[in-house]
């Protein structure tokens, strides 16, 4: 048996979704259904908060697809399948970029306020911190995490969201950006300090009071994977 | 409202890692140290998960039923594009093999055509020259009954066989 064949058929038992799309490439015509289901809504998320706009998003997921159709006949499983298909909304993604630097007029984003978005950072605290006695609601904080997320170059932010809503590793990550495992822990690092001076005025009123209401719907990879860590923070009490 | 920066970026980047899952037991072992050991670590730790944790305000989205339609009529019209790509393909594929195959015939025919024939073996001059009687002045039946070459020359230089004689 051809080693090429082998692998793939180790990697089909050890990720259902590379068998899926191992049916895909034979021309079974209900397994491309299947895919498009099993992945829309993730493909969906990671596009939006690349992107940033949903009608965009929703015309990347679709090309992603289709890409993934048309391409078919070339898919060789060496990795996890996600891997392959972000690879593919990453490149796709890249060019909304290109177009959007060549064009900057053409873009128009309601969730983000870009001028809010390119602030320095005292100026961004002061316009997303809210007035002492206001109750904050889930969608003001939701628009507050979003603008921060956007702050993040492409990269950063890419990493961000396939490592917080796709729980990938450095690996996968790496694969998919075409960089080293090196280069994605310097990345995620300075993007996670960013995010985090960035949401420091709601990161320090979550520590002090727990005043932050929760979220309805948890990301896939909670903040610690494998690392529990009890932080004492000032006034004793473990950390959330 | 921003703390300062308590740890190195190499520091930070190696209790990001820790807090991923991301590093080799012996590692992973000197990060856990270090947060027994220092309170800026632990702070720091801390931070850095609350600010992650803000991460699930995102919005998640969620497809609508008009978004997979559309997703899978569009896969629908790529699939027969394909399919009619492929037949065609197919055709012109026949076609040009054969195209290919009556282009080398007729090829080969014309070379064949302008290749010099093959040169004939040297002929001694006297031997052409008889040939050349024999077939130009019909000498033929004259040659068999003189039986010689040189008497048959000779006859033709006197003009014998010329015409009105």
């Amino acid at each position: 048996m051809p080693a090429q064949s082998q692998t793939s058929i180790q990697m089909a038992l050890r990720d259902p979704d590379v068998a899926l799309m191992l049916r895909v490439r034979d021309d079974d015509p209900s397994a491309f259904e299947e895919l498009v289901r099993r992945y829309q809504d993730r493909l969906l998320t990671v596009m939006f908060h690349l992107v940033g706009s949903r009608e965009e998003a929703e015309d990347l997921a679709q090309e992603v697809f289709l890409r993934v159709y048309r391409h078919r006949k070339e898919y060789h499983p060496q990795a996890k399948f996600s891997t392959w298909l972000f690879t593919i909304a990453h490149h796709l993604a890249q060019n909304v970029y290109r177009r959007r630097q060549r064009k900057p007029e053409a873009h128009f984003d309601p969730t983000d306020s870009t001028t809010l978005a390119q602030q320095p950072l005292e100026n961004w605290h002061a316009s997303v911190m809210p007035p002492p006695d206001h109750q904050l609601r889930q969608q003001e904080l939701s628009q507050v995490v979003q603008q921060a997320l956007n702050r993040l170059n492409e990269r950063q932010r890419l990493a961000v969201v396939l490592n917080k809503f796709e729980d990938m590793s450095y690996q996968e990550i790496a694969e998919i950006l075409g960089i080293s495992v090196k280069a994605v822990k310097s990345l995620l690092s300075r993007a996670r300090a960013q995010l985090r001076e960035l949401l420091a005025p709601y990161v320090q009123m979550q520590l002090r009071s727990g005043t932050l209401p929760r979220p309805d719907s948890p990301a896939r990879n909670d903040a610690v994977k494998q690392h529990p860590v009890s932080c004492p923070n000032p006034s004793g009490d473990a950390a959330p | 409202m921003t703390e300062p920066n308590s740890l190195s970026e190499q520091e930070r980047e190696e209790l990001i890692a820790y807090l991923d899952g991301e590093l080799e037991a012996e590692a992973a072992r000197a990060v856990e140290e270090k947060l027994q050991r220092d309170p800026a670590w632990r702070r720091e730790a801390e931070l850095l998960q609350t600010a992650w944790e803000m991460l699930d305000y995102l919005p998640q989205a969620h497809a609508t039923a008009t978004f997979t339609e559309q997703t899978l009529t569009l896969w629908q019209a790529t699939r027969s594009r394909q399919a009619r790509w492929r037949r065609w393909g197919r055709w012109a594929g026949i076609t040009a093999w054969a195209a290919a195959a009556l282009l080398a015939v007729i090829l080969g025919w014309r070379v064949g055509q302008r290749r010099p024939a093959t040169p004939a073996e040297p002929v001694p001059p006297a031997s052409e020259e008889v040939w050349q009687l024999l077939e130009h002045h019909h000498y033929w039946p004259y040659y068999e009954k003189v039986g010689t070459f040189s008497f048959l020359r000779e006859l033709d230089r006197s003009g014998l066989f010329d015409e009105g004689n």
